[in-house]
Formats: structure tokens, C-alpha cells, sequence
């Protein structure tokens, strides 16, 4: 047990029984509180035959129909929020690619409550008071940037609230300010490392970088693996979205064996994306909030349209709370090539693997006739370059057949210069599909 | 002993090369041998310059690597054929080679990428074949 870094051990060790009574407890009342209250999910409720007093025990959840980004976007932009406009302290606002933006709602105790669950993501990383984080997440609409900042006030950490962007500013400010945490994405935190190196600094030397809380898009473990190398020893996960209230939903303890879900807060399903129906823990399916502690917003069978699976097993860290994997990527990211399902986080597993490519690479889809047409790009180390090209050439076939192996679909690897694909400074676009044009 | 080559790893695409001779003329690095060898997609640009590390600093933003090769003078005496010849004698391979696009010390050089360098050295040496080092390149 390491008491020393739960930030609220008594909720963070709760008996799981105690728990589940808690969970009942709070289900229980939102769904009377939308039943009564909320016009567009009691007449859902109501369409579902399902009345707040059929909820009688905790399986009772699944007779409750799920909520989609699409009842979010019909009822966009305020039409969801549950309390009088006048208890809403903030909005968040996420971005819509397609359609409307989605607005999320936030009284005063959300805001609160949605503190505390960053404070307890980030006293579960080893971050305490003392430390100094850089929060290099958007602040604004986006949730990353505020959500972290309220977590890391209310643990009592120092806070360099530098925002997105200006990466050599952030090195410098990482250097001189001795950051000892750094939160931002994945890729992003690849990119300052890569900037820092190019600077002529030895990251792991001469900054004083100890975590990293890096979400916001999803991560395989080799890129683990370099950030661990290039920029700090303790990178960690945290997940979040903003339908839910934004980072803070779950995060990793030191054990690394997948994300606590704060289930006091949010209760998890894992479905079948197809059926609707509840997977077992340790099955693959897509991940489906309820939060259950929520006043401006509550959110009934939230899909998330990330892909995960539950774990319920006890955790040696002695936290209590059910653990999802990591997530494997969006159904959204999901592409269909040639028939088969692939997810882009599987190719960049392969190539972080290998020393001789770089932290960039973009997956290109396109038509060959009637074929999809896989090519992936990606950035040689100079490491990798050798003075005879069919070294190369061989590097080139090898990360082909790595891949191939993986997914069984043919491809060609592109090798390409260090700092020839886009760099980016929120969440990286690794896919480019053009099959849609002729 | 032995000479500096750089190797550039290229897109094979327009301009990929103007920018790399452009960066060593603004670094004022003379290139005194060069050649490209293709891939299909990318290629290989290797070049024998007079000041490597100056040349390494100005394209540090490409993937390069560096290792050393062999410089020795084009003369009457030491014709391509004949330097060949005393490299067969002693069953020493050649990997690739080229010449220099300027005389070096008063003659044009034959860049030499083998399997055995100190060998190929003395080898040279011994048959009073001049080798050039680095410093005879600045």
C-alpha cells in the first residue's frame, strides 16, 4: 500500500462493496433527477419504459438507453444542462469537425468535484506538494488545460501554466523554472523532446523532468518506452473526455496495469458496439460512462467511442476502483482497409518499437482501383542512415514485414527526413485518408 | 589516416540536393567529392567536404551519418585501373567509389569505400601511392 501518494484514501480504498451501495446510491438519483427534470432524457426514459424505481440493483443500469455525441449536438447549445443557467459557473465547448460543437456545463460543485478527481489522478502519478508542473494542454474550450490547472491547485503543486505551443519557450521555461512534472499530450511531449535535443540539451540531464501526464489522445506502450528514454523516467496516462467533465475520469497509478476509473464518480460498462450489449471484464468492446456525481450535466450510458476493456481485479496499489486498459483508439479511428480493422495506434506500436525511426509518421490511405492503398510514413533517425542505401532499403522492408505481420495486409513504408510531417502541438493527426477522392 | 564521408539520407524529390549544396556554400564548407546513389524513394547523398564538422553542423536538421574512407591521388602512375589492380592483389573489396570534382593537392582523387581501410592504407603506401588525410583536405 502507498498511502503516500492517494490524495483521498478513504474514497481511494473504499471496500468494493461499499462502493457498489455508493454507486446504487447515486444512479439511483440522477436518473430520478432527469427523470423529473430534464425534458429531452425523461421523455427518453419514458420512451425506454423505464421508471427511476425499476433501478434496483447496479445490472439494473443496462435497461437505461445509451447517450450519444448526437443527442449532445441536437441539443446544442444548452438545451442538456439539468440546474437554471444562472448555477453554471463555466462552459467548456469541444470541437465539432463535423456538425455543432458539443457544450459541457459545469456548476460550482462540478467544478469542484472535478478538481478533486484531477487533484487524486495526479497525487496517484507521485506528483505532490513541492513539485512543479508544466501544463502545456490548451487552456480555453478545451477541458486539458483548466482541468489539470484545478487538480494541480488543489494538490497544492506549483503551477507553470504555459499553454499550448511556443516549444522552445516551454523548453526554457522547463529548464530554468525546474519543472519536475510536465502534462500535455503524447505527442506533443515527443515533439519537445525532439525540439529540446535539437537545441543541443540532453533532456533526460539537463531538465529536472520526473512525470509525465499525458493524454488526451490514445498511446501505445513503446511510446512509452521513448518518453521514458528521451524526456522523463515516469510517464503516465490519464483519460478523460470533455462530454464527461474533461481529464481526471481515470488515470494510472505507479503500477501501470491500466486507468483507475474514479467509480464513485462515473460508473464503466464496456459494450459490444454492434449490440449494445455488456461485455465481461477483460472482453474488448466500446467504453460507456453513466457519471453518477454530476449537477449541471449529468450524462446516462455515455458512449465514448473509445475501445477498451474493464478490469476488476484489485490492484496492488490498493486502490479500489475498477481499471480500464489503455485505450486502444477510437471505433471512430478505427480504419476499414481492405476488409480489415485497423487501428493506427497498432502501426505506430511497430514503429516505435524501432530504434532507427523517428517519433513521426503518417498513415496515407488511398484508392488503387477498386483497392485501398496503404502507405505509411515515417521519420529516420540519423542513426538509421547508412552510407550504402540498400542497408536502408532493408531497414524499409523490415519495418514492412513488422507491420504486415500485426495487421496481414500488405503496405509500403515510406521512409522520409526528420521534420518532414507535421508536427502538432494538441493531438496529432497520424491519418490521412483520401480514398473519399477520386 | 583516412578521410571523412558524409551521408545524407534524401527524399528523391526536386530540390532535395540544390538545398543541401546551397546550406554547405552559405556554411562556406567546400565540396570536393561527391556522388548520389538511389534507392527508388529516397536516396543517399555522400560527399567528402573540407571541413566535416562545419558541414555535420550545417545540416544537422537531415538524418547523416559519417564514416571514414579512403582518398588517394589520381596520377600517370597511379591510374584508376592500376590502384584497382594493387587492391585485387591483395583481395581487398571495393564497395563503391568516386572521384573528386576538383584536384585535390594538384591531382584529381579517387574516393574509396572498402572492406579492410587500414589494409587498403598500407597496401597504397607500400607501393608509394599518396593517401590523403583530413587535414590534407583544408
Amino acid at each position: 500500500m502507498e498511502s503516500r501518494t492517494t490524495f483521498y484514501s478513504s474514497i481511494e480504498m473504499i471496500d468494493k462493496k461499499e462502493l457498489k451501495e455508493l454507486q446504487l446510491k447515486r444512479l439511483r438519483e440522477t436518473v430520478q433527477i432527469l427523470y423529473d427534470k430534464n425534458p429531452y432524457f425523461g421523455k427518453k426514459l419514458r420512451q425506454a419504459k423505464v421508471k427511476p424505481s425499476d433501478i434496483i440493483k447496479l445490472d439494473d443500469l443496462s435497461k437505461i438507453p445509451f447517450t450519444t455525441k448526437d443527442d449532445l449536438r441536437i441539443n446544442y447549445p444548452t438545451k442538456l444542462v439539468n440546474v437554471g443557467l444562472d448555477q453554471v459557473v463555466r462552459f467548456h465547448v469541444s470541437s465539432g469537425t463535423t456538425g455543432d460543437p458539443t457544450v459541457v456545463a459545469y456548476t460550482e460543485s462540478d467544478i469542484d468535484r472535478w478538481s478533486e478527481l484531477n487533484a487524486r489522478c495526479l497525487a496517484m502519478m507521485g506528483v505532490k506538494r513541492g513539485d512543479i508542473i508544466q501544463i502545456a494542454y490548451g487552456y480555453g474550450l478545451f477541458t486539458g488545460g483548466l482541468g489539470i490547472h484545478y487538480g494541480a491547485e488543489r494538490l497544492g503543486v506549483s503551477i507553470i501554466p504555459s499553454s499550448v505551443g511556443n516549444t522552445k519557450r516551454q523548453i526554457k521555461l522547463i529548464k530554468d523554472m525546474h519543472a519536475t512534472v510536465l502534462a500535455c499530450t503524447p505527442s506533443y511531449a515527443l515533439y519537445i523532446a525532439e525540439t529540446a535535443i535539437q537545441e543541443g540539451l540532453e533532456p533526460k540531464k539537463d531538465l529536472n523532468l520526473r512525470v509525465g501526464v499525458f493524454g488526451a489522445e490514445p498511446w501505445s506502450e513503446s511510446v512509452r518506452k521513448r518518453l521514458m528514454d528521451q524526456l522523463c523516467p515516469e510517464p503516465y496516462d490519464i483519460y478523460g473526455l470533455s462530454e464527461l467533465c474533461g481529464p481526471g475520469v481515470a488515470a494510472e497509478c505507479s503500477y501501470r496495469n491500466g486507468l483507475h476509473v474514479w467509480a464513485d464518480n462515473f460508473i464503466p460498462e464496456v459494450i459490444d458496439p454492434k449490440t449494445g450489449e455488456v461485455l465481461e471484464p477483460g472482453e474488448e468492446g466500446e467504453l460507456v460512462f453513466t457519471t453518477i456525481n454530476k449537477e449541471a450535466m449529468p450524462l446516462l450510458r455515455y458512449r465514448t467511442r473509445d475501445v477498451s476493456c474493464m478490469d476488476f481485479d484489485t490492484c496492488p496499489c490498493g486502490r479500489t476502483h475498477p481499471r480500464i486498459l489503455r485505450i486502444r483508439g477510437r471505433s471512430d479511428d478505427m480504419l476499414k482497409i481492405r476488409g480489415v480493422n485497423v487501428f493506427p495506434s497498432q502501426i505506430e506500436y511497430v514503429l516505435q518499437k524501432m530504434d532507427e525511426l523517428g517519433d513521426q509518421y503518417q498513415i496515407v490511405l488511398t484508392k488503387l482501383g477498386p483497392l485501398d492503398d496503404l502507405k505509411v510514413k515515417v521519420e529516420v533517425k540519423p542513426s538509421a542512415v547508412s552510407d550504402k542505401p540498400w542497408e536502408m532499403v532493408g531497414l524499409k522492408k523490415r519495418v514492412e514485414d513488422e507491420i504486415r505481420s500485426v495487421l496481414n495486409l500488405n503496405l509500403e513504408v515510406d521512409l522520409v527526413e526528420p521534420g518532414s510531417l507535421p508536427r502538432s502541438e494538441g493531438k496529432a493527426k497520424r491519418v490521412l485518408d483520401l480514398r473519399g477522392q477520386a | 589516416m583516412a578521410v571523412t564521408q558524409i551521408s545524407i539520407f534524401v527524399e528523391n524529390k526536386p530540390g532535395r540536393f540544390a538545398e543541401i549544396s546551397t546550406r554547405l556554400e552559405q556554411a562556406k564548407v567546400k565540396t570536393l567529392a561527391f556522388c548520389i546513389a538511389d534507392a527508388g524513394d529516397f536516396g543517399i547523398i555522400r560527399l567528402v567536404v573540407d571541413r566535416p564538422e562545419i558541414a555535420i553542423n550545417a545540416l544537422k536538421e537531415f538524418a547523416g551519418s559519417s564514416i571514414q574512407v579512403i582518398a588517394t591521388s589520381i596520377t600517370e602512375k597511379f591510374s584508376v585501373s592500376k590502384i584497382a589492380d594493387l587492391l585485387r592483389s591483395k583481395n581487398i573489396n571495393i564497395d563503391y567509389a568516386y572521384t573528386s570534382t576538383t584536384h585535390i593537392g594538384g591531382n584529381p582523387t579517387l574516393i574509396l569505400r572498402v572492406n579492410d581501410i587500414e589494409r587498403t592504407e598500407k597496401a597504397l603506401k607500400e607501393k608509394g601511392a599518396r593517401v590523403l588525410m583530413q587535414e590534407d583536405l583544408s
